[in-house]
């Protein structure tokens, strides 16, 4: 088949009627600005949740209990395992301070560095009684702090006098809330003294050189420790994504929703043009251009509508990406989302925009190709 | 033989009980380089035969022979290559694509018709100038009188040379004088380039260039006629125009040649072709 007279025709229509394929172009731009700027920041949203998982949690695997029962020695024993990097043995505890919900941690101080603590000011503890507190906590510093522990698995309900000696710094510094632990760090074995749990921990985090070891040697943790939870970074991260998939599940109902606007736009638009059109297709058709040509030649000239209204629209929907982070951020929420290019997300917005524009013109297509030139011509006459 | 209706009927059934009869058993033949003329009052079917020879319509029952095809129940890809080839078409007022310009809308069937692009445009100018308006290339429809529509669809018409030009009122909308211009390129046309020309009108003077004129009158032909004592329009200098479309002529030739290998329906009209 010959596309000549098809482009011709296709090209010279654009023009006679930019205003309105315009407005296509535009209603199509919107609906798939929203699907790219929604989706790029749902990317940066798993980026940055990954990321702090990573940095908060940087073990491969957690082993943890309701209960201290987990016996110290057990760190030796992994330790020793070919492809285990670093065993470290913690007690987590939920408590509170001055009324405020805390979670006090007994780490070995002597591998702080493994915590990757970064101080804001103070000192790390150096002897029992001492502690260092979250920034969210920063006003006890240089105080002394009574921290309280409820009735639980743990043990009795009971009061534990600190001195805050120094700050460090918030890891999930403004997130959701949520994500806040406000952690107290104190010295492990004052604190396995302080629980009358010498010798028992109730975590332990592993760190292994080769990630392929990770899921074998969890299942063996599950095996040996089964009233234990053990937690993998990869397990946690998926857990997270899950939650931020919620979100993009509410953001796919936006996008679906504009996404139908703008198809509503473009069939009407073309259902209208096509109306229009009919006494020129029904010519064309009478001097013999094939009902196949007819269609092409709308066709091409919906597609070049959504090329190019895909195209403003993954440029809009990227940069108000940034503008979405600015919004969020004159709302309260500043953690530092990023925003990337990513190629998958700009891929889909030119794929919907050319979907949606397809897919809303196919019936007036169908019609002008299947029309019956007499029909019309007999009308005009 | 260019056209033959073989005791055609062309029932419409507007609605589940209505039928109306536009034609019944209608019977004609037309030959090559014939010029005629269908007259007869509003609904006595000549526009309905007319569509029917064009190939725009099918009949209920009989045989329609088009430049030597039956077309009876050809299927609608072959109808469209047959019509953009063989048969030019000028209506009564829908004839031009209002967002091309008067040479685009001749140059499209061309195109279609797989001319390259350059020789398209070259032959498009050329015919053009054959109906007197090379200084309107540029001009879309909108910005062009009545008249002028009706040349450039006439130029249209003749694009791919066709063998049938098939007229639906071609003056219905123009005045006088134009009519008188229109009349002369038709006897011109079929003068020089052997074209078969039929038309519907209800202009005596309109069907005074025809050499015969078929009346027709509830649907049937009613009586025909050879020849009416005077034609309107200016007398035909066929060696003029022939020398004025000379170069449209020696175009075609080119082109139908290079066409003609991949293209079986323009093989056999090239050697229909004067």
């Amino acid at each position: 088949m010959y596309v000549r007279h098809v482009v011709l025709v296709a090209g010279r229509d654009l023009r006679a009627r930019k205003g309105r394929y315009t407005l296509v172009a535009l209603a199509i731009a919107a609906g798939t600005a929203l699907l790219v700027a929604l989706s790029t920041v749902t990317f940066g949203l798993k980026v940055y949740v990954e990321g702090q998982i990573r940095e908060l949690y940087p073990a491969d695997i957690m082993l943890y209990s309701d209960r201290i029962e987990i016996p110290v020695d057990i760190v030796e024993v992994i330790g020793s395992i070919e492809g285990v990097d670093a065993v470290e043995p913690l007690i987590l505890v939920g408590a509170s301070l001055g009324g405020r919900g805390a979670t006090l941690v007994g780490i070995p101080i002597d591998d702080v560095d493994y915590f990757a603590i970064s101080l804001v000011e103070g000192r790390l503890p150096r002897s029992g009684g001492e502690a260092i507190v979250e920034e969210s906590l920063g006003d006890l510093y240089g105080d002394k702090a009574a921290v309280e522990l409820t009735e639980s698995l743990l043990g009795p309900a009971r009061r534990i006098e600190v001195e805050v000696v120094g700050v460090l710094e918030s890891l999930l510094k403004g997130f959701v809330q949520t994500f806040q632990v406000n952690l107290v760090v104190v010295p492990l074995g004052w604190l396995q003294e302080v629980l009358g749990a010498e010798g028992f921990v109730n975590a332990v985090l592993i760190t292994v050189s080769d990630k392929t070891y990770v899921e074998p040697l969890a299942d063996a943790l599950k095996e040996a420790f089964p009233s234990a939870q053990v937690y993998t970074q990869r397990s946690l991260i998926r857990a997270a994504i899950r939650i931020v998939d919620l979100l993009g599940v509410f953001f796919n109902v936006i996008i679906a929703v504009t996404l139908a606007i703008s198809g509503i736009v473009v069939f009407a638009v073309m259902t209208i043009t096509a109306r229009e059109r009919m006494r020129e297709v029904a010519l064309l058709k009478a001097i013999g251009v094939s009902g196949r040509a007819v269609a092409l030649s709308v066709l091409l000239e919906v597609l070049a509508i959504s090329v190019a209204g895909g195209a403003a629209g993954i440029a809009a929907g990227f940069y108000g990406a940034h503008m979405l982070k600015a919004l969020l951020g004159y709302m309260g929420v500043s953690f530092d989302l990023p925003i990337l290019a990513v190629p998958e997300v700009f891929v889909g917005g030119a794929a919907t925009a050319l979907a949606v524009a397809v897919a809303s013109s196919t019936l007036p297509i169908v019609r002008l190709s299947r029309l019956r030139p007499l029909e019309i011509l007999a009308r005009g006459q | 033989m260019a056209i033959s209706l073989v005791d055609v009927d062309k029932v419409y059934r507007p609605s589940r009980d209505v039928e109306v009869v536009a034609l019944r058993g209608v019977t004609l033949t037309v030959e090559r380089g014939e010029i005629v003329a269908l007259m007869g009052p509003s609904g006595s079917g000549k526009t309905t035969a007319l569509n029917i020879m064009g190939t725009l319509d099918r009949p209920t029952r009989g045989r329609v022979y088009v430049a030597g095809f039956d077309v009876t129940e050809a299927d609608e890809g072959f109808l469209e290559a047959l019509r953009l080839h063989y048969i030019g078409f000028v209506f009564q007022s829908i004839n031009l694509v209002p967002s091309l310009t008067a040479l685009e809308n001749v140059a499209l069937p061309m195109l279609a018709a797989g001319y390259p692009r350059y020789e398209a445009y070259r032959k498009a100018r050329l015919l053009l100038d054959a109906v007197g308006l090379s200084d309107r290339a540029g001009h879309y429809p909108h910005q062009l009188s009545g008249g002028q529509q009706q040349r450039v669809a006439i130029a249209r018409a003749l694009a791919n040379m066709p063998l049938i030009l098939i007229l639906d009122e071609p003056t219905s909308n123009v005045d006088v004088a134009t009519t008188r211009a229109l009349l002369t390129l038709f006897r011109e046309i079929n003068g020089v380039l052997g074209t078969t020309i039929v038309m519907a009108t209800h202009d005596p003077e309109v069907a005074s260039i025809a050499g015969r004129v078929i009346y027709m009158r509830g649907g049937v032909v009613s009586r025909s006629a050879v020849k009416l004592a005077e034609v309107a329009g200016e007398p035909v200098d066929v060696e003029r125009v022939r020398e004025r479309m000379r170069h449209v002529f020696e175009l075609e030739k080119e082109l139908v040649s290079d066409m003609a290998h991949r293209n079986e329906l323009v093989r056999r009209k090239a050697q229909l072709l004067p």
